[in-house]
């Protein structure tokens, strides 16, 4: 057996050997998803292709990336694989999230054998579907752009110009994809180098005896901790809205040390894009239990192996071709984490020692709007709105949910600056911000959500593709706690906005023209010189009774104005006295006595 | 002065001593580290030069003013060692502090940490720590190793010690990697520079685990980061951000002239002579659309077609050391997003007192003999000890060896090799 410390040295550098790899492709990328938003995985596999290092990036990349690696291994032998080579897939049926993510993966070879595989995943603009980007209106999944099932893009250290131009000569903004893709090159790169000089230090045997180590470990830990969770079965039904309204179940089932996700009871698989395929349901779930119930265990594939699913094939969330599904990424999905979200909260609940750390739902109300057109350069542009992901956290058992948090499980991605967004794109923020009384009430409020109000700017107008969800169904609250408000797209066209600017900077209240609500899946439009868009995420669900909540926190978040007055007292029974803004004590007590 | 600009000023002294003995002993590339109780400070001059970052974090705000760039780890004397679900050895991140501190320091920490394990192999000598004014506990320090990590793993105490060390070791190697390689340099191109009490404990390990084939040990380890500050020259960063394409000759040349005349007058304002100011030119560049930039060396002089597509060249040739074959993307077009200039005023820096040098004989400093592990996976070996303060300019003498000073105690290994030099300073090489 290899030695503790041994061990421990190997997993600290093949985790740091993570991180400089990530770092290294938000300087070399391009595009906002990947600078701004972070929205990438980065893992390290041993020579089985097993995950050692499971993404410290994005998480759920990691998940997708061990089935790619695995559909890689399947389709390339030792034979056809050889030093430098690097091989390409986005199939969402060999385990992207979506067809638009675009993972790149790389051998790394020592004395002519493998000892491990890189792996880096990140968003792509476009992929030559029907739409620019996501492709809120596709019927099937031809319309939703190129697939690579793996095939070669780098061979024996070499770009494989056919095809690296091929997928150029495809896209609609090959400048900016042509840099994000060579920054995954550069990612892998940077770790093959490094985990080579670790081979070189440990040798081979070493290193393939930590691997085993290294997941044995996270596998024992989380079977440890499964066994805290009181065992039987928990339920949950959540649902989903965009042309109509889905149904997604889930029934967990904790036996001893294994847990087990069946969706059965989902609807089946939509004609939209909001459909999940297996590996992004999967994924989307792993990315939970590794937040919610091992937070503190080094994660890879030890893992997930305690954790099997029921997930009938032609489902919402386990869709097969030709399905579309480029939404999959950001709603079915989602609402595969929010569904696990609720059963783990639920067994927590009824688990003495994990009773803490049960969470209210995330707001799930993704809102989509791809424009594109010409900048203001006079360039062809795409960009996604990635200020899209201003969702309100949940509230937990002990705290208030983050406000503005981005969807549970995306963590350590960002919402990229204003500036850059102007800078970059013919558009101006009229506001970004946070959205008072979004949070659902409880004791533990749950996370306000964000939003924004923007025009076009610098040029005539643009094309711009909308889906978005959560318009009608609120994320829910938990044990007494209500529901986060539901996310909204407005636009009002024609309107006063560029008269009004020249004095100040206007909020979409204040301008002039007749507000339309836009419906989740909406036909593309145009936005002229004159239209103002509005769009606001949905805040989380509330943890406990509100008028449970300490009359002290309900008088700050009314100072602070994440609640207003109104709602302060008809939720939390608290009585605010109109001349200070301040919690009247007496009367809130009163109030609260007769509740 | 602007305020912002004192931000990180007691690290950074730490930097600027670099910077110091680079030039002093001709040492183009240093690693500092500055080695406490609790953190790790790993600072880093490249051929000269500090290394700045541009934007550095302070309280969740970005600063947007360049700094020299200090990486922190929470790795120090006081990491304390646990065991993680009776399997795994980890050190830190949690730190005993100085209060109640290791287990060795007798003022009730009963957690095992760095010091304890440097204690019960014999590297720090219980009765000799800051030269004797707190004398520490071996027996606690033992106890505590015994007790929260050998039994219960079922080692013995030295290895105990010896696996915590070799943990930590590598961690701060780690951290180091993220200053150099991240940065695309090699780390067995510098010297280890090694202060703050602890620092040289660790540095012949630290060196071992990167490679790097020399360490220096200042005279006046402890007290360095407060040296560095007085021994720092007047540095004015200017900077023009304008995103420009590379064919804007004229642009570009007119703007790093303003620079460079703005930069003199600020020195001149500040009682410089002209002789000795120092101007150096740089430009941060990109791929158009990419949000961060490669800095590149500009020539001080007026840039021509030729000259600006020599920087071209050299902007790709530095891409590709950074990013690997396959990278370099021509088609996406190059531009210039900053220009630089730093304005550096000479100032006269205090004299290092010069020593006549006294031969190799270091016998007259020789204090005796102990009981070291040195080699981890080897136990205890006997080992000369020196009185740092009794050592003469010029003595040399082999590894392993311990080098005990008041305020810090210097571990050779085997094959290590040591002079001390005209300065006081303790020179570690490897042999042959």
């Amino acid at each position: 057996m290899i030695d503790p410390v041994t061990v421990e040295i190997i997993q600290n550098r093949l985790t740091q050997i993570g991180r400089e790899a990530g770092i290294s492709m938000v300087r070399a990328a391009a595009s906002l998803i990947v600078v701004g938003a972070k929205d990438f995985g980065f893992n390290i596999a041993d020579d089985e292709g097993r995950t050692v290092v499971y993404s410290i990036w994005m998480p759920r990349h990691g998940t997708t990336l061990s089935f790619m690696l695995k559909s890689c291994l399947k389709k390339f032998k030792g034979e056809d694989i050889f030093p430098g080579d690097m091989f390409m897939v986005n199939n969402p049926h060999d385990g992207a999230l979506h067809v638009l993510d675009i993972a790149i993966l790389s051998p790394v070879h020592f004395k002519g054998k493998i000892v491990a595989w890189t792996a880096c995943a990140t968003h792509q603009l476009d992929l030559r579907a029907m739409r620019p980007g996501f492709t809120p209106d596709a019927t099937d999944w031809f319309q939703e752009g190129i697939i690579f099932r793996p095939i070669k893009i780098m061979e024996k250290g070499k770009i494989k110009d056919d095809i690296f131009n091929f997928l150029m000569d495809n896209v609609r903004v090959p400048r900016l994809q042509g840099l994000d893709l060579k920054a995954q090159i550069a990612a892998n790169n940077v770790a093959k180098e490094k985990i080579i000089n670790l081979v070189e230090r440990y040798g081979t045997e070493t290193l393939k005896a930590c691997y085993d180590e290294i997941i044995r470990f996270s596998e024992i830990k989380t079977r440890e901790r499964i066994r805290e969770i009181t065992p039987g079965s928990y339920e949950a039904v959540d649902y989903l809205d965009y042309d109509r309204v889905y149904k997604a179940c889930c029934t967990l089932i904790v036996k001893e040390d294994t847990l087990v996700f069946d969706f059965t009871g989902t609807d089946p698989q939509s004609g939209t894009y909001i459909n999940s395929a297996l590996a992004c349901t999967i994924a989307n779930v792993h990315n939970i239990i590794s937040c919610m119930l091992v937070p503190d265990v080094t994660s890879n594939e030890g893992c997930f192996r305690p954790i099997s699913f029921v997930l009938p094939e032609g489902g919402l969330l386990s869709c097969k071709p030709p399905a579309p599904c480029s939404g999959a990424s950001t709603i079915g999905g989602w609402k595969a984490q929010i569904l696990a979200i609720k059963v783990l909260s639920k067994a927590f609940a009824n688990s003495p020692t994990l009773a803490w750390r049960a969470n209210a739902v995330w707001g799930w109300g993704w809102v989509g709007l791809t424009p594109a057109g010409l900048d203001q350069y006079g360039k062809p542009f795409v960009t996604t709105f990635m200020s899209s992901v201003l969702q309100g956290g949940g509230a937990r058992a002990t705290r208030d949910g983050f406000d503005v948090a981005n969807i549970a499980g995306s963590t350590n991605t960002s919402v990229p600056n204003v500036e850059d967004k102007e800078y970059r794109y013919p558009f101006l923020f009229l506001n970004r911000g946070m959205v008072r009384d979004s949070g659902g009430a409880g004791k533990y409020r749950g996370g306000v959500s964000g939003e924004l109000a923007i025009k076009v700017h610098d040029v005539g107008s643009v094309d711009c593709f909308l889906g978005y969800v959560g318009k009608e169904i609120e994320s829910d609250g938990f044990a007494g706690g209500k529901g986060g408000k539901t996310s909204e797209v407005s636009i009002k066209r024609n309107t006063n906005v560029n008269e009004l600017l020249h004095e100040d900077i206007p909020s979409f209240n204040e301008i002039l023209g007749e507000k339309t609500v836009l419906p989740q899946q909406n036909p593309p439009f145009k936005m002229g010189p004159d239209d103002v868009l509005y769009m606001r995420c949905q805040g989380g669900g509330g943890y406990g009774n509100p008028a449970e909540r300490e009359i002290n926190m309900v008088g700050t978040d009314v100072k602070e104005d994440y609640v207003s007055p109104e709602a302060a007292e008809k939720y939390y029974a608290a009585v605010i006295k109109p001349e200070t803004g301040e919690v009247d004590k007496d009367k809130t007590a009163a109030l609260r006595k007769h509740l | 002065m602007k305020p912002v600009t004192l931000i990180n000023s007691g690290p950074v002294g730490g930097v600027t001593a670099c910077g110091y003995f680079s030039k002093l002993l001709g040492e183009p590339n240093i690693i500092g580290i500055d080695m406490g109780g609790t953190s790790l400070d790993v600072s880093m001059v490249t051929q000269g030069e500090y290394s700045a970052t541009l934007v550095s974090r302070v309280n969740n705000h970005n600063i947007f003013v360049p700094m020299v760039d200090v990486y922190s780890i929470g790795a120090g004397g006081g990491s304390i060692a646990w065991i993680d679900m009776g399997t795994r050895l980890k050190v830190g991140p949690n730190s005993a502090g100085a209060d109640p501190g290791p287990a060795c320091y007798n003022l009730g920490g009963e957690e095992p940490a760095v010091t304890d394990a440097d204690v019960v192999l014999g590297r720090i000598n219980p009765g000799y720590f800051l030269g004797g004014d707190m004398p520490l506990s071996a027996e606690k320090a033992a106890a505590a190793i015994k007790e929260k990590i050998a039994d219960p793993m079922g080692m013995t105490v030295t290895q105990a010690a010896a696996g915590i060390c070799q943990i930590v070791d590598a961690k701060m190697a780690d951290a180091i990697r993220v200053v150099t390689v991240e940065k695309g340099y090699d780390p067995r191109d510098y010297a280890l520079l090694a202060f703050g009490g602890a620092g040289p404990v660790h540095a012949s390990a630290l060196a071992y685990e990167l490679g790097i084939k020399k360490i220096i040990v200042p005279f006046l380890a402890t007290a360095q980061s407060a040296f560095g500050i007085v021994a720092s020259d007047i540095v004015h960063n200017l900077v023009i951000t304008d995103v420009m394409e590379l064919s804007e000759t004229e642009k570009i040349n007119e703007r790093f002239d303003k620079l460079e005349t703005d930069g003199r007058k600020m020195l001149e304002g500040e009682d410089v002579l002209p002789e000795h100011v120092e101007i150096k030119r740089y430009a941060d560049i990109r791929y158009k659309g990419q949000a961060h930039e490669v800095t590149i060396p500009v020539p001080a002089k007026s840039l021509d077609a030729a000259a600006l597509s020599e920087l071209a060249d050299s902007f790709e040739t530095r891409y590709i050391s950074l990013f690997g074959p396959g990278t370099a993307f021509k088609e996406a077009g190059l531009e210039m997003v900053s220009m630089r200039v730093d304005a550096t005023g000479k100032t006269k820096k205090p004299a290092m007192p010069e020593y006549p040098l006294q031969g190799k004989d270091s016998s007259p400093a020789l204090k005796g003999e102990r009981q070291v592990v040195m080699d981890y996976r080897a136990g205890f070996v006997n080992v000369k000890t020196y009185d740092g303060a009794k050592l003469n300019c010029g003595n040399s003498f082999p590894g392993p060896a311990v080098v005990e000073y008041p305020g810090t105690t210097v571990v050779m290994l085997s094959g290590q090799k040591s002079t001390v030099d005209k300065y006081k300073n303790l020179v570690i090489e490897w042999e042959g």
